[in-house]
């Protein structure tokens, strides 16, 4: 019972870890509907700008984390307006093609500059191991937990309660309604990017003393994300978050019950299982909204 | 007007991605040596004016001016045809660092080679082509080295799986091949003078001959073990012999569990395996991805299981993942190919060259040429006047050469080689090496 309760605490620490790259997909599909399969690999620069901060620059842990998020605000700023505003009202294929070839050319760059051997970053956090309930685990990993709950807190509460955040919900239910009545939708789609972003920097800033960097490290990300968010319900902030988790729970318990070499193909199994319980998603209404 | 914009808002991009690009392909070293003879003549002149002016700045200019000067006097009559290798190695994607290591120890072999002269005179030219690891793309490689590059010999195909892909068309174009990293036993299971593949050689030793020698290490101390291994195809079957080997010498194999490389989370498996209190660990997982599984094993309070590594866990890259804290390394043991600190003159070279620490990979490319191909070159040149693939697999057959670490390389009736391993621990953040084991 010991070891089930462990394995259910690893996926769910696993789930959050997707969660938070998932969220930024959701959002995104939601507002400006499109899927971006570079996302994966923003959660990578985000992880290499974290690198240089902390590793390079040397600035304090917390410092590193606000550099990470403000300058992976930026980029996704500019990211929507140089690959994505152009190919926007285009149909589904040209979206696809886009991000790919941005997820290409981003991974091509991070290896020509930072080469394909994957660096180290850990903290004094991911060194210190507490005894929570009975449970070995590192500092690094609650700071992990606590903080991405903390930011999807404040972007619930940002989407709730402030007017910005109310416009993007209400884009996300009818883009051309909003349009019309005033709302400047090319610059919420720019700050939709930027926000999904800032959150990936936050992310990866997190996780990045757990695991390795790599320019390859987001390819994976990208799909385990795209599945969260399938089984949350397209464009469901809240459902991504939930597919995410359930993608964690049932990997860990793959790994820890089965073996480490079936937890993808588990995984997808799940979402399969969940799409076909639930075509619309776990949260999905039939039509998108965030 | 607006169309227009968008024109020149793309132009704008292009130029903007190709400064970026330029800016910083400057860094970068190039993959291969491109030897350009006609430098070589004009450098000539230069000797004698760097001998006239023998000043601090130009001494260093004097060493590499009299070094290419060997290539224009074992030349007289003109530049002679190069030696072009061709080399298939997953350049992108997610085991790109492997053929990151790979073309650096070639090219700093080749750089070597050229640097002394050639081979007789024959300078080495390297052609790597990026098949991803991905089976089909090994296929595609091997007819663009031959069919385009016009490559004279093929070294390594980067993985066991592209290897066993590839081998059959290299066969059919009959184009020497050596394997000097992979390590599935099926390799050179139909190869040699007994009616098999003639053109495939294999300079490094594969699991079958490498995992006697660790199973009789580890059956000693141990009586309960769980196997963990990376999911890719000759650490799978590494994992499944062993697995034999152990249980034949008595020793209760309790899991074997397959990660995927780059995995990120490693906590459910170590949890199941801490549920099940093996007395050992034997784990085969890249020296990146041991770094974070450590980490997680210790992070799980995981101290008194032995610790036995594969896939050459123990070397600069693992050390340096953990230098924050050199204890997670403490009492790692492994029987590996590679001895990291015995050449300590080519790690200099290495680290001065590409900036990185050597490892197993990156030694073994660089040896496989500089002893192995450079020998049976020099062989075919001495016996055929020239260097043409039948020359070089002709020559591949007969060499015995000393190669540092791995002892002498000599090809059996399977065109297999039988270089020594050795058996290493981590102690107190160093390597150090307990004994020397032969895979004959």
């Amino acid at each position: 019972m010991e070891t089930f309760v462990e394995q259910l605490l690893n996926g769910l620490t696993l789930g959050l870890m997707y969660a938070s790259v998932a969220v930024g997909q959701a959002l995104i599909f939601g507002v400006a509907r499109l899927i971006n399969f570079a996302h994966g690999d923003l959660f990578m620069v985000g992880a290499y700008v974290f690198f240089v901060a902390y590793s390079v620059l040397g600035l304090p842990y917390p410092v590193a984390i606000c550099v990470s998020a403000v300058v992976m605000f930026g980029f996704g700023g500019l990211f929507e307006r140089v690959i994505v505003r152009p190919i926007l009202d285009r149909p589904w294929h040209v979206h696809l093609v886009a991000t790919l070839g941005a997820s290409i050319i981003l991974i091509s760059a991070f290896t020509l500059m930072w080469g394909s051997t994957a660096k180290q970053v850990p903290t004094s956090y991911s060194a210190t191991i507490l005894q929570v309930a009975g449970f070995r685990v590192s500092l690094q990993r609650i700071i992990v937990v606590v903080v991405t709950l903390l930011s999807f807190l404040a972007l619930h509460l940002f989407l709730q309660k402030t007017k910005t955040g109310k416009a993007m919900k209400a884009m996300s239910q009818n883009r051309e309604a909003c349009a019309v009545v005033g709302v400047d939708v090319r610059r919420l789609s720019t700050l939709t990017f930027a926000i999904s972003c800032g959150l990936l920097g936050l992310a990866a800033s997190l996780v990045s003393p757990l695991f390795t960097i790599s320019p390859t490290m987001g390819m994976g990300l990208t799909f385990k994300a795209f599945a969260a968010v399938i089984m949350g319900g397209f464009g469901q902030v809240n459902g991504a978050i939930y597919g995410a988790i359930i993608l964690g729970v049932t990997e860990a318990l793959t790994a820890g019950y089965i073996s480490s070499a079936y937890t993808d193909a588990m995984a997808f199994a799940m979402m399969i299982l969940v799409l076909l319980l639930r075509p619309q998603g776990l949260l999905g209404r039939g039509k998108v909204g965030i | 007007m607006k169309r227009n914009l968008g024109l020149w808002r793309l132009m704008a991009f292009v130029a903007a991605l190709s400064i970026v690009f330029g800016v910083v392909s400057c860094g970068t070293p190039a993959p291969a040596p491109e030897p350009e003879v006609v430098k070589e003549t004009v450098v000539v002149k230069e000797t004698v004016i760097v001998e006239v002016t023998p000043e601090p700045q130009e001494v260093i200019k004097e060493t590499v001016v009299v070094k290419e000067t060997v290539v224009v006097q074992a030349t007289p009559e003109g530049p002679k045809e190069p030696i072009r290798i061709g080399t298939g190695q997953p350049l992108t994607g997610p085991v790109a660092w492997i053929g990151q290591y790979y073309n650096q120890g070639l090219t700093m072999a080749a750089e070597e080679i050229n640097s002394e002269g050639g081979v007789l005179g024959h300078l080495v030219q390297i052609f790597p082509c990026d098949n991803e690891a991905v089976a089909e793309k090994a296929l595609t490689c091997v007819r663009r080295l031959v069919d385009q590059d016009k490559v004279q010999m093929i070294i390594e195909m980067g993985s066991s799986s592209t290897t066993l892909a590839a081998m059959p068309l290299m066969e059919e174009y009959e184009v020497p091949f050596l394997a000097a990293i992979v390590s599935a036993p099926s390799i050179t299971d139909n190869t040699g003078r007994e009616g098999g593949n003639i053109w495939a050689f294999r300079s490094c030793a594969h699991d079958g001959m490498t995992l006697d020698p660790v199973a009789k290490y580890i059956i000693p101390q141990v009586d309960t073990i769980s196997l963990i291994a990376w999911n890719s195809a000759a650490p799978r079957e590494a994992a499944e012999e062993l697995k034999q080997l152990l249980e034949a010498g008595g020793v209760e194999v309790l899991s074997v569990d397959y990660t995927e490389a780059g995995q990120a989370d490693y906590r459910p498996v170590i949890t199941r395996i801490k549920s099940l209190d093996p007395d050992g660990l034997w784990f085969s997982i890249v020296a990146r991805d041991a770094a974070v599984f450590i980490r997680q094993w210790r992070e799980l309070g995981m101290s008194e299981q032995k610790l036995f590594s594969g896939s050459n866990v123990v070397g600069y890259e693992f050390l340096e993942a953990i230098k924050d804290d050199p204890s997670l390394g403490e009492g790692i043991t492994e029987a590996t190919l590679y001895i990291p600190g015995l050449e300590p003159d080519f790690e200099e070279r290495y680290l001065a060259r590409w900036g990185t620490p050597a490892d197993y990979i990156a030694s073994a490319a660089h040896h496989s040429l500089r002893y192995v191909v450079a020998t049976a070159a020099e062989m075919a040149v001495q016996d055929t006047g020239e260097v043409t693939p039948s020359s070089l697999r002709d020559a591949l057959e007969k060499v015995s050469v000393e190669m540092p670490t791995f002892g002498l390389i000599e090809f059996d009736e399977y065109n297999q080689a039988h270089p020594d391993m050795a058996v290493m621990q981590i102690q107190n953040g160093e390597i150090v090496l307990l004994e020397t084991i032969s895979t004959e």
